[in-house]
């Protein structure tokens, strides 16, 4: 890694498996795989969009980043100044880290959660769960913590009457922007966005969308954003990674990768989305079958037995992820020869 | 003439908390033949709207007035006046009128095979022997797309995908042939790949089926390519009612129009901001005075907070709730 490309994160190789046990004794009998051998970085300042069904092991990868999940095997480079003395910036390895080293490290990458619901202990006041961060890491106590807490609620755009409340007073809206200001309290530099919008109506998504992209201008921040919802991600990404059965099949620049798609799983997905205009005569690819296992996954590339373009090459060798120039990453062995139907503008 | 008719339907909740106005006066038709889609964000009544017509409102829950008339060949039958637990409502819910729901793992019984479940529609509503059921279901099982429909016959719901077992769910629903299928956002809990295949089923069911569709979901992109026509729901009341084309070219409620530019789209081009409807859904606990979206909405007026607007004709077959269109609509 160079310093000067402005890369705040390497992903390399990064294995999750969890092993599947049965009988008396707990053998393990298989391995979900359920991050198989992904490459990515991310540059300081971007937004990354993860994107992939349920299963396809978006949040296992945003959790094994972050080191709420030990990896397999694998190793994530991260960029930050927390460690050294002298205020350099310093390359650590993540997924090799110690406990110490790692709670240094809490400081500077922080997580979004999905559900607003059961991401705040309902026992806990707003004060006390947005002071948390700064108690558990020294940062500032007493008075000092109260005016961190009323700038974050303020920063979301809460106000400090709500300080004595419980999660439970606050709707679906107002719970995320309490997890967005619990994920900001140490000022981190990085932020894993795991569904973030998901579970909130339309007009409260756009809000929450919306607040997302005002802090990352305000902060700097650099969020890996994953969502299974392809119109939110185009919005808020500057590059896009899609997933597929634990492997990233095609990563590149947004308006690229939806314009000229170059793997057949990025263009199904597209096209199954529902366009909200009557008028729209939808073409969608109806993709063969579900998503296989994956602690089976098939030979091959993992996408062959639904892939529309498969030929009989596709079942016998896996394809790399290269780079087809423009930094546009495809895994598919006929990435240069397909053409493929992007998102048509209306 | 209208499969339902719905009149003036009210129904409240009875909590511990005060009662919620879930479902608060609303008036609109079914037609045969058409699908008509219910839009609305989380609590905004259009689930409520559809279990009173299945006569499944629990308690705390309750009709409070209004009318739920069913057309049947040479009869009209208000629904809300059946006991809820009596014989006719029996007779029509899941034979003349079903309902597809969102969660088809909790909506099947996990220790009943998905044949057996499907036999049991059939031979509770028809008059059909057990071997000719089986046959019937097997018959539809197919015709909703499931592979090996007869080996799948045999099998219980957690040996099925979501997707499955969804299709599984839309099976047993038409099972009865129904004069109205209710569908209760059926593809909201599948991801996008299999939300296509279902909506291309359905799509396909609404050629074939002679019966009514009630397409309920909050997803605006689902609903552009399923419905006839469209109501919109705020607050367990009525906003706008319209042909799909027009709710979605000429929207006319603010509410709509803040619904529709809150999405993003696929076909957008350029990274601009989202606009936002500001504010929160109000609770329903309290009875509002004037316009529930008044709090929220851009063009408030001061009579938007004194008097609810009612839901009138702007054009032909398009309405709105909202004093801004009362001058067009009185003048028409």
């Amino acid at each position: 890694m160079t310093s000067n490309d402005n890369i705040l994160l390497k992903v390399k190789d990064l294995r999750t498996y969890f092993p599947v046990r049965k009988g008396f004794l707990q053998k393990v009998v298989a391995q979900v795989k359920a991050v198989d051998g992904v490459n990515l970085f991310i540059s300081g300042g971007e937004t990354l969009g993860l994107v992939g069904e349920s299963g396809c092991g978006k949040t296992t990868l945003g959790r094994s980043i972050i080191r709420l999940q030990k990896p397999t095997s694998g190793s994530i480079h991260f960029r930050s100044k927390r460690l050294s003395q002298n205020g350099e910036e310093e390359v650590i390895d993540i997924a090799a880290t110690g406990p110490a080293q790692l709670k240094m490290l809490r400081r500077d990458m922080q997580i979004i959660f999905q559900d607003p619901y059961s991401s705040l202990d309902s026992r806990m006041t707003i004060s006390e769960i947005v002071g948390e961060p700064l108690k558990v890491q020294k940062v500032a106590k007493g008075a000092d913590r109260q005016a961190r807490v009323v700038d974050l609620l303020k920063a979301v755009g809460l106000d400090s009457g709500h300080l004595k409340r419980y999660p439970h007073e606050f709707s679906g809206g107002q719970r995320q922007r309490i997890g967005i200001a619990r994920a900001l309290a140490l000022n981190p530099g990085f932020i894993v966005a795991d569904e973030a919008v998901s579970a909130l109506d339309v007009s409260i998504q756009a809000q929450v969308i919306n607040l997302l992209q005002d802090l990352q201008e305000q902060f700097g921040l650099t969020y890996l954003f994953i969502a299974h919802d392809l119109s939110v991600v185009k919005h808020i990404s500057s590059r896009v990674a899609v997933m597929y059965l634990g492997k990233i099949v095609e990563l590149a620049e947004t308006s690229e990768l939806f314009n000229q798609p170059k793997h057949p799983y990025t263009e199904a997905l597209m096209s199954a989305v529902p366009v909200p205009n009557p008028e729209f005569v939808q073409q969608r690819i109806a993709l063969k079958g579900d998503v296989p296992s994956p602690v089976s996954p098939p030979s091959g590339c993992y996408f062959h037995p639904r892939c529309r373009y498969a030929k009989d090459h596709c079942s016998v060798a896996e394809p790399e992820l290269r780079d087809l120039g423009n930094k546009h990453f495809v895994s598919c062995h006929f990435a240069q020869e397909l053409s493929l139907q992007g998102v048509k503008a209306s | 003439m209208p499969l339902i008719e719905i009149k003036g339907l009210k129904v409240y909740f009875h909590t511990e908390d005060g009662v919620a106005r879930a479902v608060d006066g609303v008036d609109f038709d079914i037609e045969s033949g058409k699908t008509l889609g219910v839009v609305g964000e989380s609590g905004c009544g259009k689930s409520v709207t559809a279990r009173a017509i299945m006569g499944l409102v629990d308690a705390p829950g309750r009709v409070e007035s209004g009318r739920i008339l069913y057309h049947r060949q040479n009869e009209v039958i208000d629904l809300v006046k059946l006991k809820p637990k009596g014989r006719q409502i029996r007779s029509i819910r899941g034979a003349e009128i079903a309902m597809i729901f969102q969660e088809p793992m909790t909506s099947l019984n996990p220790v009943f095979t998905i044949g057996d479940q499907i036999v049991e529609a059939i031979l509770l509503h028809g008059d059909a022997g057990k071997r000719q059921a089986q046959k019937l279901a097997i018959q539809i099982l197919e015709e909703v797309g499931i592979p090996l429909p007869r080996q799948r016959f045999n099998e219980y719901p957690h040996q099925l995908s979501g997707g499955m077992r969804q299709r599984a769910m839309i099976a047993m629903a038409l099972s009865c042939n129904p004069s109205l299928l209710i569908a209760d956002e059926p593809t909201t809990a599948l991801d996008v790949t299999i939300q296509a295949q279902v909506l291309e089923l359905m799509h396909g069911l609404r050629q074939q089926f002679n019966g009514a569709i009630m397409f309920i979901t909050h997803d605006l992109g689902v609903i552009a390519g399923m419905a006839d026509d469209i109501i919109v729901m705020y607050c367990g009341k009525i906003v706008e009612s319209g042909p799909v084309l027009e709710i979605f070219k000429t929207p006319l409620h603010p509410y709509t129009i803040g619904l529709m530019r809150s999405i993003p789209s696929l076909t957008d081009s350029g990274r601009q901001r989202l606009d936002t409807i500001e504010g929160v859904v109000p609770t329903t606990f309290s009875p509002i005075a004037g316009c529930a979206f008044a709090p929220r909405c851009p063009k408030v007026m001061e009579i938007c907070r004194q008097k609810a607007p009612a839901c009138l004709e702007v054009t032909p077959g398009h309405r709105s709730a909202c004093f801004l269109h009362h001058a067009t609509a009185e003048g028409t």
